[in-house]
């Protein structure tokens, strides 16, 4: 017989007890592993969101090229003249120098597309994109006709080809869109309809973009040299690698750095650009990553010292129960090593049995955990770090064994043998002194930086301490309401509190569950507050219940599509655009004032207050000056200079940069001035942006003349021109930077104008507030309430601050908001919006919006690139860093207090037999049983409720303490906390906390009847 | 194998609650090799004490314990295992101490076995031969854990277990309590079968029939040696200081306290004379 035989026999023998050292040891070994295993999951989840909620076009790699005037004149090497498939062996030969970056990049589309006129056979013309892409005919529904396979063939869609009345068969001419270079003839041989004008394939181009009387949707080509439009520059060559989020992997983040820098050098090289947001959005989720790497590891060691203590407990017990058997080694005179193996030995076999068990279970739960909460396709990777953590949760588990055992091995043979068990003594006070000065120690230095991941260990202190304490309450409680009974003579009491006063274990059991309940508790409180703190900060940094992130070709044509797909005002166009300013950026938001009030979630604002504020943003302003398909200006001209004049409209066309239209030579004495305006045909096409004042053909001289202007008409009507007011007369100096114009206002207005130099004079008119009222977050960007700072067109606009915020819905503690209608008004005078690339899309929609207010847009012409939503918001926060280390926090709280009762429920078993022979002891005595019931009930609600309401106020108080300052949502951002507490009982986690500990107190009452089953027997 | 055991001035003090207690207060005994001894007193004379200290399992305060030629004073723990191992036995009061629970008869043996041969014992009988030794050779018995057995037959075993290693010194504490009539027979009858084999026998007993048939009574009164009794005679001893401890009877008639003038007479008896009185309560002593 060898001594494995003995150890297993042994084994078998207590299985109970071996069991429950088998499982402690898998639950250490599980919380060990968990930390490695799950944070690693929770960084590749954190690194899989970002890239896939970021736009396909920035995390794509976009290698374009466009053709320069000098490359449009064959004088130099243009890439964009060349062969796409030229640039793409360049590209391929550099992506074999990143092969990191060439796995995670999918297979690329080539583009090719120039902003043209196409001129129609009736003598129409109309802006459109003209785009080659490889593999189009693949992605769209041929509606007429054939889809373009050869040169000279083109495909207008649907829509456009309705408006213009285009057939299979008809020519159109396409030139350039800028200059004056001679066109390329095409053959319509198809219309189309796009399968998905979302779809990844189309990239964030304004392909579909049709807007009546104003643009087409694009026309594709069947050759890339279509696209090449003789001497047209703005030739843009693209090729656009798509990443693939799944291979986005966390070890391979450096290489792909590294190679994404010298890929962009190495086509610089080639005069190829390489744009990509993919390195900074990396670099953005490196926060929470590292959040996630510094806080994961400490919301473990509660779980992982709690596991260690139960296990100490535990060994402790089941060492103690066996010291007639060590007596009996030792009595047989087995030497000193061998004696410990046979005592030490089972708990160790059962230890180290207990650790792979504990490794497949820890990563079973982390796989478990990451299809259910991280990212879709996350998975638990056991790396090296796993197998070290179940390596050091092993020895650790071995060692807090082996000091369990150490004080029952020191025994003599008799002490061994003895019945009764003596007392601690004075070392388990010095040992608890010792461990709360060091929580309180560790307590004080987290609460100093609430920030740090080491605050994370404040609450496991405070767990401790509580603990501690209460295991010297039920102590203290007892003795005095022992002394208590005895005065009175009360039989339950005496047997009650002798019970808890006397046996070390119950103290024990209630600081394990006290700390464990605390922790719980603690976790519930944080998790329920950081829920709601996600909520509010979904709410406001999303600002309405959807957001749709669209492709527009510029603001009216959303405004348009947003009315059109959403009449009931339910949902609002809003473009955005930041500016530089000192060592940060102002986020500019624009937004329909009107529809405020009905779509923003803006915290601390109500519907009424929002409509109150939508009033302010378009205080001041004007009706627009719409035109019609002419204009009449009426003017008395005198003090005419040498120089022949001639007097021109300002008309700013939707989408388009304001243009001049000439209206007929200056003549002394009053006349009208007038001119068709074919363009403005459609209503609300066009606006007043001015008057223009030049030479004629080629003259040169001063500019000098007294215009009285009358009256501005348009369609046989007054249009709205207000000649009254001179602050929306303004010279345009920045053409003409001699030019003098003194502006009268009145019923008339008078202008006296005097230019020396060469260009015309400008005086533009603002149908908009010479100010614009402006809602602001953050310090003002310049000086005093009225300042002025860029807005949607590159020059300054003069703002006034109507009110402030501490942040503005999705735009942030440092922005401005602004009516959109007149910010675009007021671009628009100076600028054709249509070419701000820097503007951003959206619509926002509130909850009763149409839910198929994404295919409206479309319809509309307006395409959808992305959607959030207060729920998929939510989601995502809840997979960034604190939401993860609060959710794992919770877990572990969960474990830990199910442990505890576990525990507790087994020394309840274990101590059985015992105590039965005690009762019926008792009953032979002559109690009765109902006074043993009674006593065993007090026991049992001490020894419980103590425990639970001691943690449950730490675990509370513990959230009050340390959430202040912590970040709840974010990394690096401290969240206040007003509204925050869980003011009502709903499901949430700290009241299930609290209904299952009141659900263990009458558990705990109602079995105590048991005991006493069987009578005296 | 046989030992002979020697004590003299055999002192244990032990603290309670504070005071310390004098367990055993000079105790002088030798035991031959082979003898056979039952230690008899009242509850708290000291004999497990005694028996406790011959097995090397506490240290004596003062005076002198040596089991052959190894001073139990002066042992290191490593010693007095390995002579718990190759040459004491002992049986603890209560079959179930001496006994692993989930171990067969014939495992519990060759576990007792297992710290002889540790320390390097070789020719260690078979355990079937030392179960034989008290009677429990049958085959079903081998097999069989202490839980299946009588009380008898648990006791007979814990006695094979101390008997493992062919030990020349016994130690059994109080081995037929707790036993009827028929299991105490059995187990004097595994006793004497022992004895038969040379072993040196020390039994801490209450019962008096036991205590006769053993060879040798010593009875410990007060932690030292009282009297001794042999063949069913009982004598007081004279200890080495000159001390005689009085049976009860004549300790009623001269209570602890009593001044005596001692006559010794020239045919040997002596007289104990109480110098209060003169000669009512004179008691001669041959």
């Amino acid at each position: 017989m060898t001594g494995w035989s003995v150890m297993l026999r042994g084994i078998r023998y207590r299985s109970g007890r071996s069991l429950v050292v088998l499982f402690l040891a898998a639950f250490a070994t599980i919380a060990a592993v968990l930390a490695p295993a799950y944070g690693r999951a929770a960084e590749q989840s954190v690194l899989t969101d970002a890239v896939r909620s970021a736009p396909q076009a920035a995390t794509s790699l976009t290698i374009s090229a466009e053709s320069s005037a000098a490359g449009a004149g064959s004088g130099s090497y243009d890439p964009a003249q060349q062969p796409v498939a030229e640039a793409k062996t360049v590209v391929d030969d550099a992506f074999q120098r990143a092969p990191h970056l060439a796995k995670v990049v999918d297979r690329p589309i080539t583009s090719l597309e120039t902003e043209s006129q196409a001129a129609l056979a009736n003598g129409e013309r109309h802006i459109a994109l003209l785009a080659w892409r490889l593999g189009f005919c693949a992605q769209v529904k041929v509606v007429t006709g054939a889809c373009v396979v050869d040169a000279e063939q083109a495909m207008v869609s649907e829509r456009s080809a309705a408006e213009t009345k285009l057939k299979v068969g008809d020519y159109i001419t396409a030139r350039p869109a800028k200059g004056e270079g001679a066109g390329r003839r095409l053959q319509v041989v198809g219309t189309y309809a796009p399968k998905d004008p979302a779809a990844v394939y189309w990239g964030n181009s304004t392909y579909f973009s049709h807007a009546p009387g104003a643009r087409l949707d694009a026309i594709f080509t069947g050759s890339e040299e279509d696209v090449r439009l003789p001497s047209a520059t703005g030739i843009m060559a693209k090729l656009t690698y798509p990443v693939k989020p799944d291979e986005m992997r966390l070890d391979v983040m450096p290489a792909l750095r590294s190679e994404l820098g010298s890929l962009g050098l190495a086509l610089n090289a080639a005069e190829l650009r390489l744009d990509t947001a993919l390195a900074s959005i990396v670099d953005g989720v490196a926060k929470d990553q590292a959040a996630l790497a510094s806080s994961v590891p400490i919301i473990a060691v509660p779980l992982l010292l709690i596991a260690w203590v139960v296990l100490f407990i535990l060994v402790a017990a089941v060492t103690e129960e066996r010291g007639p058997e060590l007596a009996l080694a030792r009595l047989r005179g087995f030497p000193q090593a061998r004696a410990a193996r046979f005592g030490f030995g089972e708990t160790l076999l059962l230890i180290v049995l207990g650790a792979p068990l504990g490794l497949a279970a820890g990563l079973g739960l982390a796989e478990l955990t990451a299809r259910l909460v991280l990212a879709n396709g996350t998975h638990v990777e056991p790396r090296w770090p796993v197998f070290a953590a179940a390596i050091a949760g092993l020895l650790i588990a071995a060692a807090a064994a082996w000091l369990a055992t150490r004080r029952t091995f020191g025994s003599g043979v008799l002490a061994l043998l003895r019945r009764v068990p003596q007392r601690a003594g004075r070392r388990a006070g010095v040992i608890e002194a010792v461990v709360v000065t060091l929580a309180v120690a560790g307590g004080v230095v987290a609460l100093r930086d609430r920030q740090s991941p080491l605050a994370l260990l404040a609450p496991a202190a405070i767990a401790v301490v509580a603990g501690i304490i209460a295991g010297r309450v039920l102590v203290m409680w007892s003795k005095m309401r022992l002394a208590i009974a005895r005065r009175r003579g009360s039989i339950p009491g005496i047997l009650a509190a002798a019970q808890l006063a006397r046996r070390p274990g119950a103290a024990r059991l209630v600081v394990v569950l006290t700390a464990a309940v605390a922790l719980a508790s603690f976790a519930a409180a944080s998790w329920d507050v950081a829920a709601k703190a996600r909520a509010r900060h979904a709410e406001e940094s999303l600002g309405a219940a959807t957001v749709y992130r669209v492709a527009a070709p510029h603001p009216q044509a959303l405004i348009a599509a947003v009315a059109a797909a959403e009449p009931t005002g339910r949902a609002m166009a809003v473009v955005r655009t930041d500016e530089q300013y000192g060592q940060g950026r102002v986020e500019l938001i624009g937004v329909q004032s009107e529809l405020l009030g009905n779509v923003a979630l803006w915290r601390g604002h109500d519907g009424a207050a929002l409509e109150r504020l939508g009033g302010q943003l378009r205080d001041g302003a004007g009706k627009p000056a719409a035109l019609g398909q002419d204009i009449l200006v009426r003017v008395t001209a005198n003090g005419l200079g040498e120089v022949p004049l001639r007097l021109g409209a300002m008309i700013s066309a939707v989408g388009q940069p304001p243009t001049v239209v000439w209206l007929g030579d200056v003549k002394a004495g009053q006349r009208d001035y007038a001119a068709p305006l074919p363009a403005c045909a459609a209503a609300g096409s066009c606006r007043f942006a001015g008057l223009a004042v030049g030479r004629m053909a080629t003259l040169t001289g001063p500019i000098r003349a007294t215009l009285t202007v009358h009256e501005v008409r348009s369609a046989g009507a007054p249009a709205q021109v207000r000649l009254s007011e001179g602050e929306v007369w303004r010279t345009d100096n920045e053409r003409n930077p001699t030019a003098k114009v003194t502006v009268q206002p009145g019923s008339v207005l008078n202008l006296s104008i005097d230019s020396g130099g060469p260009g015309d004079v400008i005086v533009s008119y603002l149908d908009t507030p010479a100010k614009l009222p402006v809602y602001l977050s953050g310090i003002v960007p310049g000086d005093g309430d009225d300042f002025s700072f860029p807005s949607f067109a590159d020059t300054q606009q003069a703002f006034t601050v109507i009110g402030r915020s501490g942040t503005l819905p999705r735009a942030g503690a440092h922005a401005l908001m602004f009516d959109l209608g007149l910010a675009v008004r007021a671009a628009s005078a100076t600028a054709g919006l249509a070419d701000a690339s820097d503007l951003r899309y959206e619509v926002w929609a509130s909850r009763d919006a149409t839910p198929a207010l994404a295919t409206k847009l479309a319809d509309q012409g307006i395409g959808v690139v992305g959607t959030q939503t207060i729920q998929t918001e939510m989601q995502q926060l809840g997979r960034r860093a604190p939401a993860l280390s609060f959710r794992l926090y919770l877990l572990a709280g969960i474990a830990a207090a199910g442990l505890a009762l576990g525990v507790l429920a087994l020394s309840r078993r274990l101590g059985a037999a015992d105590r039965r022979a005690e009762l019926a002891s008792l009953r032979a005595t002559g109690v009765r049983t109902r006074t043993l019931r009674r006593a065993l009930r007090r026991e049992r609600m001490v020894s419980i409720v103590l425990p639970l309401l001691i943690g449950l106020a730490a675990g509370v108080g513990a959230a009050y303490l340390m959430l202040p300052g912590v970040a709840l949502v974010t990394v690096g951002t401290a969240t206040p906390l007003e509204g925050l507490w869980p003011t009502d009982f709903g499901v949430a986690a700290l009241p299930v906390v609290v209904a299952a500990a009141i659900l263990v107190v009458f558990a705990g009452l109602f079995s105590s009847g048991g005991l006493l089953r069987g009578g005296a027997r | 194998m046989t030992s002979a055991v020697t004590c003299r001035g055999l002192v244990y003090i032990y603290r309670l609650e504070g005071y310390d207690v004098v367990a055993l207060g000079g105790v002088d005994l030798d035991i031959a090799p082979g003898e056979s001894v039952a230690l008899l007193g009242p509850s708290g004379s000291g004999k497990s004490t005694l028996l406790s200290l011959l097995a090397g399992l506490i240290r004596p305060a003062a005076g002198r314990a040596s089991i052959d030629d190894i001073d139990l004073a002066k042992a290191s723990e490593a010693e007095l295992a390995r002579m718990r191992a190759t040459m004491v036995g002992v049986v603890l009061q209560g079959a179930e101490r001496n006994l692993l629970p989930y171990l067969t008869a014939e495992q519990n043996v060759r576990f007792a076995q297992r710290a002889a041969l540790a320390h390097g014992s070789n020719n260690l009988p078979s355990p079937r031969d030392v179960l034989s030794m008290v009677g429990l050779s049958i085959r079903g018995k081998l097999r069989q854990r202490p839980a299946q057995m009588s009380p008898g037959e648990r006791q007979r075993l814990a006695l094979a277990v101390a008997l493992a290693h062919r030990p020349g010194l016994l130690l059994v504490d109080e081995p037929t309590s707790q036993l009827d009539t028929s299991a105490r027979d059995e187990i004097v009858l595994a006793l004497e079968s022992v004895r038969r084999y040379g072993t040196t026998v020390v039994v801490v007993t209450h019962d008096p029939e036991v205590g006769a048939r053993m060879g040798r009574t010593v009875t410990i009164r007060d932690g030292r040696v009282g009297a001794e009794g042999q063949l069913g005679e009982e004598f007081a001893l004279v200890g080495r200081d000159g001390s005689v401890h009085l049976p009860p009877e004549v300790l009623a008639i001269l209570p602890p306290g009593t001044r005596l003038r001692v006559h010794a007479g020239a045919d040997g008896t002596v007289t104990l004379v109480p110098a209060s009185e003169l000669s009512q309560s004179t008691l001669e002593v041959a």
